[in-house]
């Protein structure tokens, strides 16, 4: 069942690629804002999960199933989008522009910060939200 | 191993065959209806999805199918948990982490591949995972477990090798390609990007590794909802 159900989530992920692209044309959205739903769909079931988890007095678990989800993009999401890109011999754009860049190395910082005390309370949750703000902000006007 | 485990399972199977196939069904409704899904738009082509005369169309296509996706990724998520109980750890783990991981490879690099008139839409969409993840999920998590309790306390040593893993791959994947100058424009040439692969996949091997090893710092292991796959042969739940 495991392995239909990615099968049947893979055909459709390959199909959702070019309705989203049309659509972003069509209306006149900002292109950066593909790349974001594209990730809020892939992020769906882990946010679930992980704040689910931190209203179950679990934040250990919830800051686990977030930073192991980031590291799966990093860590292995890169590599896949390079081996295609070798593969199909096109160069692939990675690297951040514009303002998202300070922003990136604005959020690694901050989360340092926020984990290295080992216990965290609403000051540093409404920090992270601001970032997240922050980076909305710059999809409609970079 | 496998045949005395799948065999027991089958004869509870037995006694619960009846109530449970109607139940069975309504828990699987999200792969019938996805199957559809993929099965209409095969058959279709993809004349459905280039027509870009009706806009309203258009935008029913598109939530259409982001919420079968949705819906079935969260199924995805659910089967896996119940491989994990069935496996136990470290296998568990791993399980989960490879299918949400393989939704997420898929995803990018079919939309990397599409995105013709499109060129940053891969990158995008990682970056936007990094933010929304480390930004607007930590933050409301956060957020909420801090309204709630006050002050949350976790084990520091685990947050402090994913955060080390993190910003070393962050940095070298979304950043450098915008300084380096072999190549113009944020591209990596194509010794960097082998380098590149090879580094980030020895990193996660190491790091998941480290984890399975070493127990505290062990991840998923309970499962994220109460789920009842007590019936569920093996073979069928894989």
């Amino acid at each position: 069942m495991l392995i239909v159900y990615l099968l049947a989530v893979i055909l459709l992920a390959e199909k959702f690629a070019i309705p989203l692209d049309n659509s972003i044309e069509q209306f006149g959205m900002p292109q950066a804002f593909g790349g974001a739903i594209i990730a809020a769909l892939v992020l769906a079931p882990e946010g679930i999960g992980a704040i689910e988890a931190a209203l179950r007095n679990q934040l250990q678990r919830s800051v686990n199933i977030l930073l192991g989800s980031v590291l799966a993009t990093i860590g292995l999401t890169v590599p896949a989008v390079l081996t295609v890109s070798l593969i199909t011999n096109r160069s692939v754009i990675l690297g951040v522009q514009g303002g998202n860049l300070p922003l990136l190395l604005l959020t690694l910082a901050v989360s340092v910060v926020t984990f290295t005390s080992g216990k965290t309370n609403v000051l540093q949750g409404c920090i992270h939200l601001l970032l997240f703000a922050v980076f909305l902000l710059l999809i409609f006007s970079p | 191993m496998l045949a005395p485990m799948s065999e027991k399972t089958e004869g509870n199977l037995n006694a619960k065959r009846s109530q449970g196939f109607l139940s069975a069904v309504r828990a699987e409704f999200a792969l019938l209806i996805s199957l559809g899904t993929a099965a209409i738009l095969i058959a279709i082509g993809n004349r459905l999805l280039e027509d870009v005369t009706h806009p309203l169309l258009l935008l029913i296509i598109l939530f259409w199918l982001f919420a079968t996706i949705l819906w079935s990724a969260i199924s995805v998520v659910r089967h896996a948990d119940c491989l994990a109980i069935k496996f136990g750890e470290p296998y568990g783990t791993l399980i989960l982490t490879l299918s949400a991981i393989s939704i997420e490879v898929m995803m990018i690099s079919t939309a990397m591949l599409h995105g013709a008139n499109n060129p940053t839409l891969g990158r995008d969409a990682m970056f936007a995972v990094v933010m929304i993840a480390l930004g607007g999920l930590v933050g409301l998590s956060l957020l909420l477990g801090g309204l709630r309790y006050r002050e949350q306390h976790y084990n520091l040593q685990g947050v402090n090798s994913y955060l080390n893993v993190i910003m070393a791959l962050a940095v070298l994947g979304l950043v450098l390609p915008t300084f380096t100058t072999s190549t113009r424009g944020p591209t990596f040439s194509t010794e960097q990007e082998i380098f590149l692969v090879v580094v980030s996949v020895s990193l996660f091997a190491i790091f998941t590794g480290s984890t399975l090893w070493n127990p505290r710092m062990l991840r998923l292991s309970r499962p994220r909802h109460i789920i009842n796959c007590k019936y569920a042969p093996l073979l069928i739940t894989l």
